[in-house]
């Protein structure tokens, strides 16, 4: 299996252990990551300008399909943005072939024909959880692990096709995968709130607040994502918030990858586990 | 060729007038990177604080483990260039031959008093190797422009403007090179240079002795005699060789082997006699020396100031701490920074956000042109507002993805100058737009809109509107105001102070389109601390695409204000 690796703009800079714990996991099921020069999936100048949101995404498209690959992505809205940009671009004629014009200037053509696939489905789908499960060297029983969705994988529904939006399961079966117990949590399909940062940073620190204390509420050891921004969120934002007060105590949060390659027998210094700012203490005592 | 020089007082007097210039504005550009401020007010220290957290993070740096990557930095990065290696192979190959031809024709030749001849008892500039080597690396420096003009005509656009800084960078090696290899090939023809040269060292010879002698030059080194009273016969060439041998070769070596100089000059042999009397050898002397100097004089308030801030960018950026950087010593280190730009375009060529240049075309998003504002910004001109918010669009667009600062070759640390930058213009007022957009309510937003009305004609008629949903009543029609979007919104449910409170809940978004007030809507907070989690949209039982509708909203709020002066009152009443 191969495919083109869209890290988005944040993972290099703000999250390296996001990238070097997705290589190591899927290493181990021989899906090939191909590195593109990509540019930003357009997410977050949608605010500003449309046109300009579409082209970044088409550009990147056009880009993998010229080497015949399907995209993979470890970042939600990175996927959800892409995903719409395949929706307005078959939908609307004109701004297709506007597009196209200005992809044509650097020799590309955006067709339609590469696919567009989140970290999480690849892994459920299309490597299985069969697979998945026979991975598992130490199985993290008594880890109680609350599922975050995030918001652009999972909606809107017509066009991500990610999971059913209001009962989704794709993530607690993979969590289940890993030896660790998901927990109901009621807040779990809301926003992190990392796309107000820096926006209304009293907005963004008061929803990723809300998750954290539904989270401790419902028992949970830690948050889990599947998402750069939501990770970031949860993790570095939740550790730079705190530092002004004390915390009773932060509920730390870790990446789908570095769990499952933790109870996969990977090292933990290559999935990049140190780096996480909120260290999660019972996972570390397994 | 260096008793001619110590010899004229005037050249003499010219290279210790460029060395002085030169060092002034070293010094000046040494106190501008102290002096200046790069980045927001908070935080400021005094310009002597400054001095002394460098000088302190220096030492440090220099008895700590890091200075190995000093090392990497001086070998990798400076010596093989390799951060341009990895990027463009042309350019790399460009600066190549630039750097070490110039490099080496300024140690062996314009240095050679001080460094060859010491390292080379018996050298002369007229003997081989250092007479081929002079053409080798001249040829290196003259091909490595070349492929630099081709460069920058080939490739102009947003990421290669030329400038004048850049042309007269050229123009002055060109310069430079050309008569140097000019001043070869007239001495080469030169009567008067050859009779100097046989009156100091080999004198009293016979009439028939220096005939001999002039037959073997004019015919082996090329000299031209106008008028030459003999006939050339092989005895005569013999005894010219055998002269030859015993006064002149341990000088001179063929000068066939200045491969350039030597075609050059018998091209240009017809002239000859025209540049004996003009004495062109010592007037393109002049002229080459005087180009030097004025290089070196030039030298700190141009681009050639980079062989100086390169290195030292290269330096301190490979030592230091990325993720922890000390305020004091960072104003210093942008403002040098500054300086090491060569705008060679190479961040702007990888930048994520490219493609959003390409639609909304503010030259102010791409990195090249960002490093510029920041200069701006630091020289603490006062800037207007239209030019401050064309900055900050271009500063806040940027994703910060690290990618131009991976690939700058000066190594430059160019992710903190853009958070540097973007914290100076929230303070300047102008941060974020989902921020200065708070700047006013929505319905003073409404009253602007309205008294520039010109604008939101034209905004109306843009083109790239491919969507239209909210003035298609069909869209928002169908809402039957049931208040799900709301009671699901994240947003809302998180603002409890009755101060903070969200103004206008999604559902009152429907009906402000309904009434046709599209633009009460568009300055409102809700619309602008939307978090795009799309729960109203997929939750609506009516399928209203409620997230898109806001979207539009932001995207058309923006273009009416963007060009809106926010220190303007507000005229009448509000309503």
């Amino acid at each position: 299996m191969k495919f083109a690796f869209f890290k988005g703009c944040k993972i290099p800079y703000y999250l390296e252990q996001y990238d070097t714990s997705t290589r190591a996991v899927l290493k181990t099921f021989g899906v090939r990551l191909v590195d593109l020069d990509f540019n930003c999936c357009g997410y977050p100048n949608r605010d500003i300008n449309f046109e300009a949101f579409v082209l970044s995404a088409a550009r990147n498209m056009a880009l993998a399909e010229n080497k015949g690959l399907d995209i993979l992505t470890p970042c939600k809205c990175c996927y959800g943005s892409l995903k719409h940009a395949i929706h307005f671009m078959r939908e609307n004629d004109a701004l297709r072939t506007a597009i196209n014009g200005y992809l044509k200037k650097e020799k590309l053509e955006w067709k339609g024909t590469s696919k567009v696939k989140h970290l999480l489905t690849v892994l459920s789908d299309d490597i299985g959880l069969p697979a998945i499960y026979a991975s598992i060297a130490k199985p993290l029983v008594n880890l109680n692990v609350a599922p975050h969705y995030g918001c652009h994988a999972l909606r809107p529904s017509n066009i991500v096709h990610f999971d059913d939006p209001l009962a989704p399961s794709i993530f607690e079966d993979l969590i289940f995968a890993t030896g660790a117990r998901p927990v109901e949590w009621p807040r779990r399909l809301d926003c992190c709130g990392n796309p107000l940062l820096g926006k209304n940073d009293a907005l963004s620190l008061a929803m990723m607040q809300n998750k954290i204390d539904d989270a401790t509420e419902s028992g949970a050891d830690c948050i889990c994502t599947a998402c750069t921004y939501c990770q970031i969120q949860f993790d570095s934002v939740q550790a730079n918030a705190a530092c002004s007060e004390q915390p009773a105590s932060m509920m730390p949060s870790i990446l789908y990858t570095q769990l499952l390659g933790i109870s996969m027998g990977i090292p933990e210094r290559r999935l990049g586990v140190d780096l996480n700012k909120i260290k999660l203490e019972k996972l570390l005592n397994m | 060729m260096a008793k001619t020089l110590l010899g004229s007082t005037f050249l003499f007097a010219c290279l210790y007038a460029s060395l002085g210039i030169c060092f002034a504005g070293i010094m000046y550009r040494l106190y501008r990177w102290f002096n200046m401020n790069v980045g927001p007010a908070a935080g400021t220290v005094s310009p002597s604080r400054r001095v002394a957290a460098v000088l302190r993070g220096s030492v440090a740096g220099f008895f700590s483990p890091r200075i190995l990557w000093l090392l990497k930095a001086l070998v990798l990065d400076i010596f093989f260039q390799w951060r341009i290696l990895k990027t463009d192979f042309i350019r790399w190959l460009m600066h190549t031959l630039i750097f070490f031809g110039f490099t080496m024709l300024m140690l062996m030749h314009a240095l050679d008093e001080l460094v060859t001849k010491k390292l080379f008892p018996n050298y002369f500039s007229t003997l081989d190797p250092f007479q081929y080597l002079r053409n080798v690396f001249g040829v290196m420096v003259v091909a490595g422009v070349c492929i630099a003009i081709y460069r920058r005509i080939r490739h102009r656009g947003p990421s290669l403007f030329t400038r004048y800084p850049d042309r007269i960078a050229i123009v002055l090696l060109a310069v430079i090179m050309i008569t140097g290899f000019l001043v070869e090939s007239t001495k080469i023809l030169s009567e008067s240079v050859f009779n100097r040269m046989m009156n100091d060292y080999s004198p009293a010879g016979s009439p028939a002795e220096e005939n001999a002698l002039k037959a073997y030059w004019s015919q082996e080194y090329g000299t031209f005699f106008p008028q030459a009273d003999f006939r050339i016969t092989p005895g005569l060439l013999a005894t010219g060789k055998e002269l030859n041998e015993q006064s002149c070769v341990s000088c001179h070596s063929s000068t066939k082997s200045a491969f350039v100089s030597f075609p050059l000059a018998m091209t240009a042999r017809p002239a000859a006699a025209a540049f004996e009397s003009m004495k062109a050898d010592m007037m393109l002397y002049y002229i080459h020396v005087l180009a030097c100097f004025l290089a070196l004089a030039y030298l700190p308030f141009s681009k050639f100031f980079h062989l100086v801030t390169d290195p030292l960018s290269l330096l301190v950026n490979g030592v230091s701490d990325r993720k922890h950087i000390n305020p004091a010593s960072a104003m210093p280190r942008r403002a040098m920074e500054l300086d090491a730009c060569t705008s060679c375009g190479t961040c702007s060529r990888y930048c994520s956000v490219a493609p959003v240049y390409r639609i909304m075309h503010n030259i102010g998003i791409l990195p090249m042109d960002k490093l510029r504002s920041v200069r701006r910004l630091g020289n603490g001109k006062v800037l207007s507002a239209a030019d401050l918010a064309a900055i900050s669009e271009g500063a806040f667009i940027c994703t910060s993805c690290n990618k131009c600062t991976e690939v700058c070759p000066a190594g430059i640390n160019l992710q903190d100058q853009w958070f540097a930058q973007k914290e100076l213009l929230a303070e300047k007022g102008h941060p974020d737009p989902h921020r200065w957009i708070k700047d006013f309510n929505a319905t003073e937003w409404s009253d602007l809109m309205r008294q520039h009305e010109s604008s939101w004609k034209e905004v109306d008629t843009v083109k790239g509107r491919y969507y239209n949903l909210t003035d298609d009543s069909d869209v928002f029609a169908p809402c039957i105001q049931c208040q799900t979007c709301t009671n699901v919104c994240p947003v809302v449910a998180a603002r409890t102070e009755p101060r903070d409170a969200v103004d206008i809940t999604p559902q009152k978004i429907m009906n402000l389109l309904r009434l046709g007030l599209n633009d009460l809507a568009m300055g409102s907070r809700m619309v602008w601390d939307c978090t795009t989690c799309y729960q109203c949209q997929e939750n609506c039982p009516q399928g209203i695409k409620v997230t898109e509708i806001i979207y539009e909203l932001k995207n058309r709020a923006y273009d009416h204000v963007k060009t809106i002066d926010r220190t303007e009152k507000i005229k009448g009443e509000s309503c």
